[in-house]
């Protein structure tokens, strides 16, 4: 610990040539390499900005995906600054994006999904599109009566890079089982547009690792048009499925 | 989890980093189902202590699942920490940690004996955790290579090229890899258009995806399917797929798939489904005819009342007739009736569900009358048959078709999950009686000297 007078000294502004961006009809990537800031106390905080209004803050990070509202064929103006841990907020570094037309789908796909074509044996499924490795180990098969149960499976996703005019892109964690490794049995994540604190969509991803984007909202209950029958009632935070059962998510992961 | 039924499966989740409040990450903590009734009957630890390199785990690890209800379900995770993490184009990014093992305990009564090689699994990475080889259990084992493959906007991505099988058991020697080799075509543009397999013997597999369309819905989606005894042959098999969005929910679904066999022989079915994705209409079209041969209509209990689908019962089956090619003269190949009071033969007295009282994994407090049980089904040639339901859903009297009125127990030493007697046209005498294990395997078994698969029926849907 140390006790001093505050830093009234800027962050530097983060170097434009290290943004590496990466966008798609509705979603925006960007990483970059915070400043040497050898005089300072340290960032504590990034806040960004899309043509003026704010998106997002986060803590020691150094990568950011917009997600919310991002539309095809648009010109985005984005703005980074950063904040030191005195409170002192360096001068926006601004960065222009352009999305592609809506048919510049995302190449890489990961999880089985019941569009897809795969081939494979032993628990393994080679995405025949994406050259997706999905390897499944049968677990655990919890019962229920009458029968009905939900298997648990480990599962493991090769596809976790990814490398454009941005960059390299590192999309596989180690979240507890090893990289690229996850066992559950599924999960919905909201995504928040942190202007108006509005969910924007919903994230479903099966036990699989398949994602599936939820945003078609009638009266808070989030369906989807990518080919899978999941009804997510925000309102009352069950996942429902066409058959009568549903999922009560009643876990909120911090994040770790 | 919880079903129509309000049976229910429970998922106990970790406190996050950082916080003493459970449910807060997601790492899963425990499992309770039906078996458990109430211990948990799966537990997972964590490693919150150590890396395998010395240093602090910053992200617990699992390291072991472990069954109560002595199933065999029972694992140990052995990974490396501190693996020097580089991406496909030689980027470093700092270390990892790989699962390297999971061993499946041989013992499933007691969760020991936790080297067993027989419920071992293995796998080996390259620098960029890609998983290039998993040995199985029986000790044969599959590998992957990997490439980049450049796609629009000059976008890279890692994909399977090759793929290796072996079968080298312990004790059987070790047999050569037989190679599965993966290719694209020459050019890609935002997604791939032709994916070819070509197997040990050269015959070959090849994917066609649409890979542009104003309809940006259809990119990625398999447009044809070819099976040919070598890559420069001609096709032996082929399938064409066109895909339609359904109505409202605009899903892509399977519209139309043409099979042909030998280059010339042609059928194709095609179908019709409703916003929640079931065939309503499906029309076959036999080999060499170019209209439809027979067609199948499948109605559904949430348009006979809309109240089902407010419960999200939308894929529940009532009735299933077959046409002619020209949609006439339908006959009934099958009918359900759901949530029904009674069976309209019983002649034993009003049949008695178990008291369920204190069962577990049982929410009844919203129960409705909208929980799509089949009470009764019927087809041609099958006769009909019907069955009562209590508040758990499980059937605990059933009639027909020619088999005898039973009536069926539960106890709640197996948490009401599977039947304690089965009772035969009220006859006492006829009483049998069952026992489970943890896992609600049957145990013991008293009782008149019969097959056991006469006498116990445990869902009239199983005559559908």
């Amino acid at each position: 610990m140390q006790i001093g007078a505050r830093s009234l000294l800027a962050p530097p502004v983060i170097d434009r040539t290290t943004i590496g961006t990466s966008s798609f009809p509705n979603r925006v990537d960007m990483h970059w390499t915070d400043p040497v800031d050898p005089n300072g106390v340290g960032i504590f905080i990034h806040g960004i900005t899309r043509d003026g209004v704010y998106k997002d803050s986060g803590f020691s990070e150094n990568d950011y995906t917009d997600n919310t509202n991002v539309l095809a064929s648009q010109t985005y103006s984005y703005q980074i600054v950063s904040t030191s841990f005195h409170g002192i907020t360096s001068a926006p570094v601004t960065l222009t994006v352009n999305t592609p037309t809506p048919g510049a789908v995302d190449p890489r796909r990961v999880g089985v999904r019941p569009t897809g074509s795969y081939w494979g044996a032993l628990g393994e499924n080679i995405d025949n599109l994406s050259g997706n490795l999905n390897f499944t180990i049968p677990m655990l098969q919890t019962k229920a009566r009458g029968g009905w149960g939900v298997p648990i499976n480990l599962i493991y996703n090769s596809q976790m890079w990814r490398k454009d005019n941005g960059g390299a892109w590192l999309m596989g964690q180690d979240v507890g089982y090893g990289m690229g490794w996850r066992l559950m049995a599924g999960s919905v994540t909201p995504s928040f547009d942190n202007q108006t604190y509005v969910v924007d969509h919903w994230t479903y991803t099966d036990s699989t690792g398949a994602e599936y984007r939820l945003d078609v909202n009638t009266g808070g209950v989030w369906t989807s048009s990518e080919g899978v029958y999941v009804n997510f009632d925000s309102n009352t935070n069950k996942l429902w499925f066409n058959n009568g059962t549903f999922w009560y998510m009643g876990c909120i992961s911090g994040g770790d | 989890m919880q079903d129509k039924n309000g049976n229910q499966i429970r998922f106990y989740y970790d406190a996050g980093l950082g916080t003493n409040y459970y449910d807060s990450s997601a790492r899963i903590f425990h499992i309770v189902d039906v078996r458990g009734g109430g211990p948990y009957t799966y537990d997972f630890q964590y490693n919150f202590i150590s890396r395998t390199d010395g240093g602090a785990d910053v992200i617990p690890h699992l390291t072991a699942i472990r069954s109560n209800v002595q199933t065999g379900e029972t694992y140990y995770f052995y990974r490396a920490s501190g693996v020097a993490l580089t991406s496909p184009w030689a980027d470093a990014y700092g270390t990892t940690d790989i699962l390297q093992q999971m061993v499946g305990a041989a013992n499933p009564a007691t969760n020991v004996d936790q080297n067993s090689p027989n419920r071992t699994y293995s796998f080996l990475y390259d620098p960029a955790a890609e998983i290039t080889q998993a040995t199985l259990p029986p000790g044969g084992h599959l590998r992957w290579n990997y490439t980049a493959r450049q796609f629009s906007s000059n976008r890279s991505q890692m994909e399977v090229t090759d793929r290796y099988l072996a079968q080298d058991a312990p004790g059987q020697g070790t047999g050569a890899e037989a190679a599965y080799h993966i290719s694209h075509e020459a050019t890609t543009g935002t997604v791939h258009n032709t994916t070819t397999l070509v197997d040990p013997t050269n015959a070959a597999k090849v994917w066609t995806f649409t890979d542009t369309s104003p309809n940006t819905w259809q990119i990625g989606l398999l447009a044809n399917f070819q099976k040919k005894s070598t890559l420069a042959g001609a096709a032996l098999e082929s399938s064409t797929v066109t895909w339609a969005l359904s109505p409202t929910s605009n899903n892509p679904f399977v519209q139309t798939l043409q099979s042909t066999a030998d280059g010339t022989q042609t059928q194709k079915t095609q179908v019709a489904v409703d916003q929640y994705g079931n065939v309503t209409d499906q029309s076959l079209f036999d080999y060499g005819a170019s209209s439809a041969t027979r067609k199948y209509q499948y109605t559904y209990l949430h348009n006979q009342n809309g109240t089902y689908a407010g419960y999200y019962i939308r894929n529940a089956i009532t009735g299933k007739s077959v046409l002619d090619g020209a949609g006439q003269n339908a006959q009934s190949l099958g009918s359900i009736f759901y949530d029904q009071g009674s069976c309209p033969s019983w002649v034993y007295g009003p049949p008695t569900p178990t008291n369920l009282s204190g069962a577990a994994l049982l929410d009844a407090s919203n129960r409705t009358s909208f929980l799509a049980n089949a009470t009764t089904t019927s087809g041609p040639g099958t006769g009909t048959s019907c069955g009562y339901y209590d508040a758990a859903g499980n059937v605990y009297a059933s009639e027909g078709p020619g088999s005898p009125q039973q009536q069926i127990a539960y106890a709640s030493s197996a948490n009401f999950a599977a039947p304690s007697s089965v009772t035969l046209n009220g006859d006492s005498s006829s009483l049998s009686s069952f026992t489970y294990t943890p896992w609600l395997g049957v145990a013991g078994y008293t009782g008149p000297s019969m097959p056991l698969k006469s006498i116990v029926r445990l869902s009239v849907e199983d005559e559908v």
